[in-house]
């Protein structure tokens, strides 16, 4: 076997695993969105059907179903999630220039948000209910805002840590002569460097955000519901709703899987750029 | 010199401020109520009870049973996902068509909430109507995967399937920042593909498979979506994760001193861990 | 990073382009607190209908205000506990209101006063045990019943029908009976089953007993973790002669009765005559399981039937009802009560109450009920049951044997839940599961006297 052939053979063992791997993960996904467009009793069908006649009934359940407001639901989501992401990156870019260029306290400060990141997050729910119960501002999207931020920084910083130590010191030592402050460094020299980390780490945010369960579920009573905690309501007294909650999913998922498709190669650049160091 | 000082300050004023309010003060309340009899109806006014909601605790064995099982959980979870996402990026090291798309796929079960791809998994699963139980029922003979016999599998596979792309994306990233000539290096003293991912790819990114690997154990520990949505712990008390422990005693009895008792045990087991990786990923940025 | 914004923009101007409506009036609106799900689908068109034809002459709009099913118990205490005056009436179930009576309004004065009770509605319409699930132990009244829930044996019609007339089917049935449960038993009218006749069924009707039997188990048994798994089996416990509480209100667990009924349900999960993986299921996985015919029988809830027995069902018209089995002290229907009452700290408690009065009307019940609610309204019941037999099957049952769990019992339901299945999935046993849940639903009571 010529070298080339031996290539060609190996791509094509390539091609098959990578395919099986990608049904694997993806099937649950799959199956979901056929789900979405079945009606209940072909969801009920017995051996499973993977061809029939596809229904809208369920995403028409889903957008017009009286009180149950899933536009408003999604949008909150949306806000939710851009806020958190955007405050997280203005908290964490200044966090970790002091830490890389200073040191000193700011160890102490990524040491507590690396231990955040690993402390158990349930263990904040009880308190952060009594707490936002007491300063009344349980449903309300702020409150959301808050927790979710407070996830987001972790693994924001982290990144950021990473590319800022990968950015020559001489920019800034030039920028300095010149006779800019630190805050000029910081948005006319640091921030249009960064752009493209920014733009990773604000996706990661946004997913985290947006795929957030727990605290957003106790968190919000009516008004700051967001997509994910609504599309749980299709879980009834009695029976749940597959087909609509099928379709809700597909729905609430649409924005996260844009941004993974349209932002793929960036991401792992930017995860590339931001954890190598370790 | 003084001046940079306040600066560096100035600069984690912000985070710092964030981190006090939100999770040291919550951390602090918790820890308070640790040591009271606080329930919803007395929460105004809740009586001191000392220590006596961690001796309860430790009293009874379903902490206990509740911290083993998600410790096995965690490690089998973690040995599976590892291998898998180093064995997955191992093959995303070479070219081959369609690579970009395939990356993407990978990564897509990320975008959906794990509380409610737990529950999808309930109808996918189904014993009687499930299409993923029924494609699998050639594998496993049968279609009750959510029975008591196969209900650990089930969780530990659907908790892949939702958390192996983080390990791939850690792994992919990190095998990216390989240098080239190491493996050309090797691939010129006739090493193979495989030699060359053990002897030389491994190795070279040790740091962040550690911190991968220990962030993923603590993940697999902590899990809660997931067994939430598919079983509630249940049959029983049988894979009844220690989150889910305090969910129940935090949300289902309202019984908060103790959730939150349950809630410090917890951190304080988890803490040498914890501390550790931060050491670990911390070092390198000093 | 421009991609990023890009992606940004799209999803926001795909969700901008969705409109949002909003009602503007002067008349003040009602804020009710109600959950998603069937319940909240029949509620919406008694509020259009209101809303459109009512709130003129009574002054108010009422709107329900969705909390999610998780936690909804929890946000209602917040709510309660901050004294909040941002809802004037709190959704409640008959078996909650131990938890949280003492912040609801008490009603019956409000229904005697006809400048508020304009529409002359009483409480003599409803069920009468659905009421009685709305008092506290002191016989106050605090809340509207809106929505029944009772359970049923379920059984497939078509498959007993055979069992009564075919000779060969019940020599089999006798051997099977003799051999596994030691006794000679006879098949019998599922209307007059014991819960060994339940037994000897399910094992006739499980392939792996009976290879001839036409369905692959005998029966579905819920299993899940959550409250509404141990009312199914409270009904086996109550007809042993046990309850959750005795006469004096302390907690009844530690009994014979809880063993002999432990003992029916562990059958059915250890003899493999309900699907393997029933122990994690629950109302879904019950229907699903009856839909695709792998069960002759299980007692399950009554709403259930609709989808069960619906036009495009496998087992359409196959599909009958009774009382559950019976045991020494006769049949025993669980049955409790979905509804509304008004908070203490509303500050519009008249308008509440003058809504909360015409839910208790019929013409209210049968609009609730028509759009798919089951409101217990005894004419709206009857009347309709032509067109919904179950409504029919519902009243009957609960009059031969209707039974409520009091209002003190969600407070150990938890409880009650996680150790009876640990219990009957052999996870522990039955002497330490009931020892153990005496004491900590004993102690867990003693927190909230």
């Amino acid at each position: 076997m010529s070298r080339k052939q031996k290539k060609r053979l190996s791509t094509i063992f390539t091609v098959i695993a990578v395919i099986l791997i990608v049904i694997v993960l993806d099937i649950g996904l799959i199956t979901n969105v056929l789900t979405a467009f079945k009606s209940p009793f072909t969801i009920s069908s017995t051996p499973p059907k993977w061809i029939f006649k596809p229904t809208l009934d369920n995403f028409r359940n889903v957008l017009g179903k009286g009180s149950f407001d899933f536009r408003l639901y999604l949008w909150n989501s949306f806000i939710i999630a851009v806020i958190s992401s955007a405050i997280a990156i203005v908290l964490t870019i200044p966090a970790a220039y002091s830490i890389v260029r200073y040191h000193g306290v700011g160890d102490v400060i990524l040491g507590s948000t690396m231990l955040l990141r690993l402390a158990p997050a349930l263990a904040f729910a009880i308190p952060v209910f009594l707490i936002f119960n007491r300063f009344k501002l349980l449903d309300t999207k702020i409150a959301i805002i808050f927790m979710h931020t407070l996830f987001i920084t972790p693994t924001s910083l982290l990144l950021f840590i990473g590319y800022i130590q990968d950015l020559p010191k001489e920019i800034e030592e030039a920028a300095s002569i010149d006779g800019a402050n630190t805050i000029q460094i910081l948005t006319r020299v640091l921030i249009p460097v960064l752009l493209p980390g920014i733009g990773s780490t604000a996706i990661l945010g946004f997913i985290t955000s947006w795929n957030e369960y727990l605290f957003s579920g106790i968190l919000s009573f009516k008004n700051s519901i967001t997509a994910t905690v609504g599309t749980s309501f299709f879980i009834t007294s009695y029976a749940v709703e597959w087909g609509n909650m099928a379709a809700a999913i597909t729905l609430s998922t649409i924005p996260t899987a844009l941004f993974i498709f349209i932002a793929q190669k960036s991401l792992v650049k930017g995860m590339t750029a931001g954890s190598v160091k370790g | 010199m003084k001046k940079k000082k306040i600066i560096s300050l100035l600069l984690l004023l912000p985070l710092t401020i964030w981190l006090v309010a939100f999770a040291l003060y919550p951390i602090l309340y918790g820890l308070r109520l640790s040591l009271f009899n606080a329930r919803i109806n007395n929460i105004e006014n809740p009586t001191f009870i000392g220590l006596q909601n961690y001796i309860k605790l430790f009293s009874n064995s379903e902490f206990g049973q509740a911290l083993l099982w998600s410790l096995k959980f965690a490690i089998i979870c973690t040995f599976i996902q590892m291998v898998l996402g180093i064995l997955i990026s191992w093959l995303f090291q070479r070219d081959f068509p369609g690579k970009g798309l395939a990356t993407t796929l990978i990564l897509m079960p990320m975008v959906v909430a794990p509380f409610l791809m737990g529950t999808m998994f309930r109808l996918l699963f189904n014993e009687s109507v499930g299409p993923i139980a029924y494609l699998l029922s050639g594998l496993t003979g049968t279609t009750a995967l959510l029975g008591m016999a196969w209900v650990n599998p089930t969780i530990i596979g659907a908790d892949t399937i939702n958390r192996m792309p983080f390990v791939f994306i850690n792994m992919y990233s990190a095998m990216q920042g390989v240098p080239q000539e190491l493996l050309e290096a090797a691939t010129m003293d006739g090493a193979n593909a495989f030699q060359k991912l053990i002897h030389v790819t491994i190795p070279t990114i040790s740091a962040i498979f550690g911190i991968t690997f220990l962030e993923k154990l603590l993940q697999s520990f902590l899990i809660f979506e997931l067994i939430f949505a598919m079983t509630a712990g249940g049959p029983g008390t049988f894979t009844q994760s220690v989150s889910i422990f305090i969910y129940r005693r935090a949300f289902q009895r309202s019984d908060y001193g103790m959730a939150c008792a349950a809630s410090f045990a917890l951190a304080l087991i988890l803490l040498v861990p914890s501390l550790y990786l931060v050491r670990r990923t911390t070092k390198g940025d000093k | 990073m421009k991609k990023v914004l890009v992606a940004l923009l799209i999803v926001a101007v795909l969700l901008c382009s969705a409109p949002m409506a909003f009602a503007a009036d002067d008349l003040y609106t009602v804020r009710m607190v109600y959950w998603p799900g069937p319940e909240s689908d029949a509620m919406d068109v008694v509020l259009n209908y209101w809303n459109e034809n009512k709130a003129q002459e009574a002054g108010f709009y009422v709107e329900q205000e969705l909390f999610g099913r998780d936690n909804i118990l929890l946000k209602e205490e917040a709510l309660m506990a901050a004294k909040s005056p941002d809802v004037d009436l709190f959704f409640t179930a008959s078996r909650w209101l131990g938890k949280y009576w003492m912040h609801m309004e008490p009603l019956q004065q409000y229904l005697d006063n006809p400048e508020i009770n304009i529409y002359g509605a009483d409480t003599e319409g409803r069920i009468p045990a659905t009421v009685d699930g709305f008092r506290w132990l002191d016989g106050t009244l605090y809340g509207v019943p809106m929505d029944l829930s009772n359970h049923f044996l379920y059984y497939r019609s078509d498959l007993i029908d055979e069992l009564l007339s075919n000779e060969e089917w019940q020599a089999t049935y006798k051997k099977i009976a003799s051999e596994q449960l030691g006794k000679e038993l006879e098949p019998k009218d599922p209307a007059d089953w014991t819960w060994d006749d339940y037994l000897a069924a399910s094992f006739f009707f499980t392939k792996a007993y009976n290879p001839d039997s036409p369905t692959e188990y005998g029966n579905f048994t819920h299993g899940k973790v959550m409250g509404p798994t141990a009312f199914l089996w409270t009904n086996c416990y109550w007809s042993f002669g046990g309850d959750w509480f005795d006469a004096d209100g302390n907690v009844a667990f530690d009994n014979d009765a809880a063993r002999q009924a432990l003992a029916v349900w562990k059958t059915s999960f250890e003899k493999g005559l309900t699907p393997e993986s029933s122990v994690n299921g629950e109302f879904a996985e019950d229907n699903e399981a009856m839909i695709a015919g792998q069960c002759a029988m299980t007692v399950h809830w009554n709403a259930g039937y609709a989808t069960i027995n619906a036009e495009e069902s496998p087992v359409h018209g196959k599909i009958k009802v009774c009382a559950p089995p019976a045991g020494p002290e006769g049949h025993f229907a669980y049955n409790h009560t979905l509804g509304v009452g008004i908070s203490k700290y509303s500050e519009h408690k008249e308008e509440a109450a003058r809504w909360a009065a015409w839910l208790y009307t019929d013409e209210a019940a049968k609009l609730y009920a028509e759009a798919g609610g089951i409101a217990p309204s005894k004419a709206v019941l009857a009347d309709m049951s032509d067109q919904f037999p179950v409504y029919g099957y519902m009243v009957d049952v609960l009059n031969d044997c209707g039974r409520n769990l009091p209002p003190t019992a969600g407070i150990i339901e938890d409880m009650a839940c996680g150790l009876l299945a640990d219990a009957w999935n052999g996870v522990i046993d039955f002497d330490t599961a009931l020892a153990q849940l005496q004491a900590e639903a004993t102690e867990e009571m003693s927190y909230w006297q």
